[in-house]
């Protein structure tokens, strides 16, 4: 799998709304597509993006074919504490393709 | 060319009335047309409602659904379905707090989008990302909040082109 891209602020304030955006590029093959041979293009997603913060978890979105290729999220949480921000994407067949960021909260 | 059918759909603007509405007026229209042959046509439209219906009941378990509290965005009309944007807010806190959201495409092959499980993050809840859809469609978010309240809302986006990300009719099982 490609390498995630991860977007954040460059400064982060305690107290501040941080605003997360992730995108992967990946084809998500949905399993109800026809091939150039009129065979089934058999199916394979990015199943789950798993995001947290410290070990502690932000947000988890289990995903469908009905996601669009390139699958995004974006959300936010509020800076409270300094620590690494992890997001995981998981495969159908369990590969796995992860991005983390530092994030500094000044005081 | 046969996969390409499904891929060009008319502009046709969804109807705001509830998902499946106009899906039960197609399927009157093919009886009426088809008579009993229409029983045994695949992927009839009727099959979609109970799918819908199915998902919906399986989130909300039984308990009363809210139309308030819970907002979806979307752009009422829709280029291509292959990448349509959504962004699912709430501007509940504290037991109000959003802590699962699960969307629903009722006129796509499979109706399930997404589910999403929301931690602590000290915000009220603002999640974005992008669908694929067949058809023009209402689009529905269901959330359910911290205090066990079921939420929804819906958007009606029309679809120019459909996402071909499905070609193919869903296989039984």
């Amino acid at each position: 799998m490609e390498r995630p891209r991860l977007r954040l602020p460059e400064r982060v304030r305690a107290g501040d709304v941080v605003p997360v955006r992730a995108l992967l590029m990946h084809p998500m093959e949905s399993g109800l597509r026809l091939g150039p041979d009129g065979g089934r293009v058999p199916r394979r997603i990015v199943y789950r993006i798993a995001c947290s913060f410290e070990g502690e978890p932000l947000l988890v979105m289990d995903l469908e074919p009905g996601i669009a290729a390139n699958p995004y999220v974006e959300f936010a949480f509020l800076a409270r504490r300094s620590g690494t921000l992890t997001v995981v994407y998981t495969e159908d067949g369990g590969a796995e393709t992860a991005v983390e960021a530092f994030i500094e909260v000044e005081a | 060319m046969r996969g390409y059918r499904l891929c060009v759909s008319r502009l046709v603007r969804p109807s705001t009335a509830a998902p499946g509405h106009g899906q039960s007026r197609r399927h009157f229209l093919r009886l009426a047309l088809l008579g009993p042959a229409a029983a045994a046509w695949p992927g009839v439209s009727l099959a979609a409602t109970e799918r819908f219906d199915s998902e919906v009941a399986l989130f909300t378990a039984g308990r009363p659904v809210r139309a308030d509290g819970l907002n979806l965005e979307a752009p009422p009309v829709a280029e291509s379905g292959y990448s349509v944007p959504v962004t699912v807010t709430s501007a509940g806190t504290g037991p109000d707090r959003v802590v699962r959201v699960r969307l629903l495409a009722p006129d796509n092959p499979l109706v399930r989008l997404a589910t999403v499980t929301v931690g602590d993050t000290g915000v009220p809840l603002r999640l974005s990302t992008r669908i694929r859809l067949a058809r023009s469609q209402t689009v529905v978010a269901l959330a359910e909040t911290a205090g066990g309240q079921v939420l929804r809302a819906e958007a009606a986006i029309a679809v120019v082109v459909g996402g071909c990300g499905f070609d193919l009719p869903l296989e039984p099982g």
